[in-house]
């Protein structure tokens, strides 16, 4: 196995308009928070490298738009994901009810090798706030319900459980990237969904 | 002896290097003889094996026998005279060479063996003692003690080397040599009566045998090499390459009225071909003269061949004297015609196909040097075209053969001619020494061979199509091996490694020929496209309509053009507004922008809100208070409906709201241009929104627990998620509605608010409803909008950018909001400050942009532009980023286009940028926004390219730059404005 080879892991932050994508993003780059973020236009990106069980991976962390009506844009930058992270805003219902069909969206646009397989990681963020509509048993629920997504609640604002998410999220996207290049073929054998549920049910937190 | 002088090179000799000599020479003798186990003793192989051979014995010899140069015996020779003393075969030998006069067994044969050549003196021996195939036993003998002639370092006392030596001599001691003649006839040339005898031994026939044959024709022949030529040319030989061969080929012989069968061949003969007709006769030896032999050469003699069908009687006189019944039959006639116009003896092919076949072979030979004019395969088609059924015809072809007499002939051709047909071919071939014949230089062939369609008379079909002849040139290659004369086999190989390299060349040539007309229709189409981007006439005036335009292009250059508008330009334009001065005040600005505290007069203008030349109506100014009216009175209507709903769910789902802060400030600050509408005061609650997302993060929660607190006062604004709620769940909202349902499990404990709120929804429009969701999408973004910039830290500021993004929305709801409406919105608030002219300005602004935001391919369309410029004038860049792994290479520049570069620059660049694009569409380019594009990416061309950067990475890199505000949208304009230029020259 070369494992010292050079990895880079494409993460993909998906989720409503003004759900904090932008803030996550930079909140775990940059180690910062402002409120002068604007309304993200096309795609951006930052990496950043960081040690996954003594292996050094350079994250690449695409935010998006929000705007539902950008998601056309999606195919360029879905293309190639090892992770999707999808965000929404714990304040906001909205914003949670639509994780579906970003989830659609983007399985239909990424159409990664192995669907049920491919590593998601649900945030809610703007846990700071206080006005919390979406209750956390009910999103883990949810995640449960799509092949036990990994659940993070966090608040890019006062960076509470940011690294943690991001570290669960380089770990499956690792794993998925080695998937890809150890097991070539489509045939996913049995021992790989196991692997992912073991892994999946350790990540939970909160 | 470890160096001797030969040919007059030093060098060292070692018994490894004589051996393998010695050895290479035998493989070439052995080869050369493969095919018939039989070698004239004067052939170079032959030599050059004896020379090779009198090294090996000649080196390591025991001083005592070695000689000098001056001696009658060479060394080798010594050392046979001292085995001969021993060994009766060598002795016999010895006797045969050395001592011709005293030795009986001398053959007659060897009489001019001798010879003046150093060389032939040298091998003397050896040859005579190959020839009589005692070589290996003197070798033999020799090897029982070598340590008597030879020294310890010679080939003959090792061990292994010199048993290697004897099995040498076995195989070119099993040859038969041809025998001796005498001295004055050419001893590379045998003799015609040799050659016929040869001709009698291979094709022989059952009348005349060699010595017959010898003194029937002897007696006639006037000239022996032209004579010797002819026989040669029946054969493969090592003078001539027999490319062509058919036996009973009908000839009328000068004087003779019947037609004589003859055998027909084309042979090559150095460079040139020779077309040779051989009567039976001659060859059976009946005695007919050698004045009837044909001989022409190809290359030099004939203009044209005219080939047709002609009725001949059958009942010649054949060779072996048969006689048939009269009888009416079809041969093909070809006659050749020389440069002189005189015609050579007609030759009659029993079939046709062997004429073609014979064509065929000639066209092929006579590449790339010549060709047939018109060429075969043009023949071909015409007679495909003709005959379109071609089964029955290959049917037909088949019963045909199948009642041919010859053999040879039943294999059908891939067609056959129709029998009545006539057909001239010109004979062109290209020759060093042209007197009196179309020069060609070799390039001009090589254009001409160069086939558009290829040509179907390829060797290849020959060699699968030509069986009449069996010589006939199946692989240049392999008969190539067969022709044993150095000389002739060097030359040979040369015509064909040039034959190669032509036909290499003019596929070549056509490749290249059709890649450059490929890249020449693709450039033109490119330019087509182009085109477009400028406008036709890159100085017309502004209004074609005026009748003070047609004021010519020239005469505008010629006036010192201002280089930005300043005040005083203005006031000049404001006293004066004629179109010409308007085309100034345009110039000026594409030149150098605009004064910035002239702008809030002048973008008015730019944009279309004031006419330049008239008066501007008061229509629009009472329509953007209408459209005020109408949609806050709605939001008031929206928001006191669902007060006690949203209230009531914040209770229900138990959440006790913390009271903190409300913010005064924001009720106090009622934009006073509102108040100037008919319809009196809108809700001022957005404000408060602004306002408190501007300070903090968590205005949610302010913004809930106020309107706690001033329950049925103030509206709620925490109702966001109610709002959000209303649209999406009614099933009204236009793009939230394509999304799929959520699972009723989780949606469960929601149903119930959907339920209470559906009723209500049901009163509102649709236009209404859709409405709503949109100032929900607005009121998200508006707050973001740069937040960072001092003008927008002012509240009323940002309740005039909702104000008129909402009118926008209200007036254009087909559209909807979509995020970049404001940033396009937000320069020309900052510019022009009044509420209702930014209003139409933007109205103005959008009616351009409008087309960028999806679902409409706005900026897909620029992106192609910006590759269609990329191609033509960055083809390098262009071609680099094609080769980029990702896709899309351009998706980076979807930000630029979508909001007109507004995130990229500094809002001051952004004035100047817009305005010059603005004026630009009016003089030079409607596409102005892809030449920013354009100048951009040329600005980081080179880092791009020296860094190998992928688009994602450029996608970074201009992120960076945009962020740190560290673009020069100066230089990148002047880029754009000069490119522009360079464009409207070309084009």
């Amino acid at each position: 196995m070369s494992a010292r080879r050079k990895v880079l892991l494409k993460v993909i932050i998906l989720g409503d308009s003004g759900v904090g994508k932008t803030s996550l993003m930079n909140q775990y780059v940059n180690k910062k928070f402002t409120s002068q973020y604007k309304a993200t236009i096309g795609a951006d990106f930052l990496t950043k490298e960081v040690m996954v069980d003594d292996r050094l991976v350079t994250m690449q962390i695409w935010d998006t738009a929000g705007q539902e009506r950008f998601q056309s844009l999606g195919v360029a930058f879905y293309r190639g994901a090892d992770c999707c992270v999808l965000v929404y805003d714990v304040t906001n219902a909205n914003t949670f009810k639509t994780l579906d069909s970003w989830r659609d969206e983007f399985l239909i646009q990424a159409s990664p090798r192995d669907p049920e397989n491919f590593p998601f990681v649900v945030i809610g963020n703007k846990i700071d706030l206080e006005n919390r509509q979406v209750p956390a048993r009910r999103a883990q629920n949810w995640c449960e319900s799509k092949n036990n997504i990994p659940y993070y609640e966090t608040s890019a604002k006062e960076a509470v459980n940011v690294d943690q998410a991001f570290q669960k999220i380089a770990r499956d996207a690792l794993a998925k990237e080695n998937d890809d290049i150890y097991k070539p073929q489509v045939a996913s054998v049995p021992d790989i969904r196991l692997d992912s549920n073991t892994k999946q049910k350790s990540g939970k937190c909160c | 002896m470890d160096t001797f002088k030969r040919r007059g090179n030093n060098y060292i000799v070692s018994c490894e290097t004589l051996l393998q000599t010695c050895k290479h020479e035998a493989k070439k003798l052995l080869e050369t003889t493969a095919a018939s186990k039989k070698i004239h003793w004067s052939h170079p192989n032959f030599i050059s094996f004896c020379l090779s051979v009198d090294d090996v014995l000649s080196f390591g010899v025991r001083r005592r026998y070695v000689t000098s140069s001056r001696q009658p015996l060479t060394t080798s020779g010594r050392v046979l005279q001292e085995l001969s003393k021993v060994f009766p075969v060598a002795r016999s030998i010895y006797q045969m060479c050395y001592l011709p006069n005293t030795g009986k067994r001398v053959k007659p044969e060897y009489a001019g063996i001798h010879g003046d050549l150093s060389s032939e003196r040298r091998i003397l021996w050896i040859r005579v003692s190959l020839v009589e195939r005692t070589m290996k036993a003197i070798i033999d003998q020799l090897l029982k003690s070598p340590e008597l002639y030879y020294s310890k370092k010679s080939v003959m006392v090792h061990s292994v080397y010199s048993e290697l030596f004897a099995f040498l001599m076995e195989g070119p001691c099993s040859l038969s040599f041809s025998k001796m003649k005498s001295i004055d006839s050419s001893i590379l040339n045998p003799g015609p009566t040799e050659l016929v005898s040869r001709h009698s031994r291979v094709f022989s026939s059952g009348v005349g045998e060699g010595e017959g044959v010898a003194v029937g024709w002897a007696d006639n022949s006037g000239d022996s090499s032209e004579m010797w030529e002819h026989v040669q040319s029946l054969y493969q030989s090592s003078f001539n390459s027999c490319i062509y061969g058919k036996n009973n080929i009908l000839m009328y012989p000068p004087g003779i009225n019947v037609p004589l069968q003859g055998y027909l061949t084309l042979a090559e003969v150095g460079d040139t071909f020779y077309i040779k007709w051989l009567p039976n006769t001659l060859i059976n030896g009946s005695g007919i003269k050698w004045s009837h032999v044909l001989s022409v050469n190809v290359t030099q003699d004939i203009a044209h061949i005219h080939c047709h069908h002609k009725k001949v009687e059958q009942g010649v006189e054949q060779g072996a004297g048969s006689e048939d019944d009269q009888q009416q039959v079809l041969y093909s006639e070809l006659i050749m015609i020389g440069y002189n116009g005189i015609a050579y003896p007609s030759l009659m092919f029993p079939q046709s196909s062997s004429m073609l076949r014979f064509l065929e072979s000639l066209e092929n030979a006579l590449h790339p040097r010549g060709c047939l004019e018109p060429p075969l395969w043009f023949l071909r088609q015409q007679h495909q075209r003709n005959r379109p059924n071609s089964l029955s015809s290959t049917i037909k072809k088949i019963a045909v053969y199948g009642s041919t007499e010859d053999p040879l002939e039943a294999t059908p051709t891939d067609w056959e001619l129709p029998p009545v047909w006539s057909q001239v071919f010109r004979v062109r071939v290209a020759k060093p020494h042209p007197p009196q014949q179309l020069e060609w230089t070799e390039n001009e062939v090589e254009m001409t061979s160069v086939p558009l369609s290829p040509s179907p008379v390829s060797p290849q079909t020959t060699a699968s199509t030509g069986s009449t002849s069996p010589l006939l040139m199946e692989d240049p290659f392999s008969w190539n091996d067969t022709k044993p004369h150095p000389l002739k086999k060097s030359n040979s190989r040369r015509y064909l490694m040039e034959k190669f390299q032509s036909k290499v060349s003019s596929q070549l040539l056509a490749r290249y020929f059709y890649s450059w007309l490929s890249y020449c229709r693709h450039i033109s189409r490119v330019k087509k496209s182009l085109s477009h981007l400028l406008l036709p006439s890159p100085s017309l005036p502004l209004s074609p309509s005026s009748p003070l335009s047609p004021a010519s292009p020239l005469e505008i250059h010629l006036e010192l053009e201002p280089q930005k508008l300043d005040k005083s330009l203005w006031e000049e334009f404001l006293s004066n507004r004629t179109s010409d001065m308007w085309n100034k005040i345009q110039k000026a600005i594409y030149n150098g922008g605009v004064d910035h505290p002239l702008r809030k007069e002048v973008w008015p203008y730019l944009l279309g809100v004031h006419s330049p030349l008239g008066d501007q109506s008061d229509q629009s100014h009472t329509s953007y208070a209408n459209i005020l009216t109408k949609w806050k009175r709605l939001e008031e209507q929206h928001y006191i409906n669902n007060d006690p709903t949203s209230t009531s769910l914040n209770i229900r789902r138990g959440y006790t709201p913390t009271s903190t802060i409300t913010t005064p400030t924001s009720i106090k600050t009622t934009p006073t241009h509102i108040e100037a509408t008919p319809r009196a005061t809108p809700p001022k609650i957005p404000d408060m929104i602004i306002l408190e997302e501007e300070e903090d993060y968590s205005h949610n929660e302010d913004v809930v627990s106020s309107s706690e607190e001033e329950e049925g006062e103030e509206l709620d604004s925490g109702c966001d998620d109610l709002i959000d709620d209303i649209p999406r769940t009614s099933g009204s909202s236009d793009g939230g509605e394509r999304r799929p349902r959520l699972l009723e499990s989780h949606e469960r404990d929601q149903s119930e608010e959907i339920m209470d709120l559906r009723s209500e929804g049901e009163e509102l429009s649709k236009r209404e409803g859709d409405f709503i969701n949109e100032l929900f999408k607005i009121d998200k973004d508006v707050p973001r909008c740069d937040r960072d910039y001092s003008f927008f830290r002012i509240p009323q500021n940002l309740t005039k950018l909702r104000n008129i993004i909402t009118s926008y929305i209200w007036e254009n709801m087909s559209n909807g909001y979509s995020q970049g409406m404001c940033d396009l919105l937000a320069p020309l608030l900052v510019i022009l400050e009044d509420e209702e002219i930014t209003f139409h300005c933007y109205c103005s602004l959008m009616e351009r942009m409008e087309s960028c935001f999806p679902p409409k391919p706005g900026v897909t369309q620029r992106m192609s532009n910006l590759q269609s410029l990329l191609q033509v004038l960055e083809s390098d860049f262009y071609d680099y980023l094609n080769e980029m792994p990702m896709g899309d290479a351009l998706f980076y520049t979807y930000r630029w286009f979508l909001v007109n570069f507004k995130r990229e620059f500094t809002y001051n660049d952004i004035f100047l940028l817009w305005e010059t694009s603005w004026v630009a569409r009016q003089l030079t380019t409607d596409n102005f926004e892809e030449f920013i594009a354009l100048g951009l990416l040329q600005e980081f061309k080179a880092p791009i390219m020296d860094a190998q950067l992928d688009p994602s990475e450029i996608l970074n890199l201009f992120t960076d730059l945009a962020d740190s505000k560290n673009l020069n949208a100066r230089k990148i304009i002047s880029t754009a404005k000069h490119t522009i230029e360079t464009l409207q020259n070309a084009l």
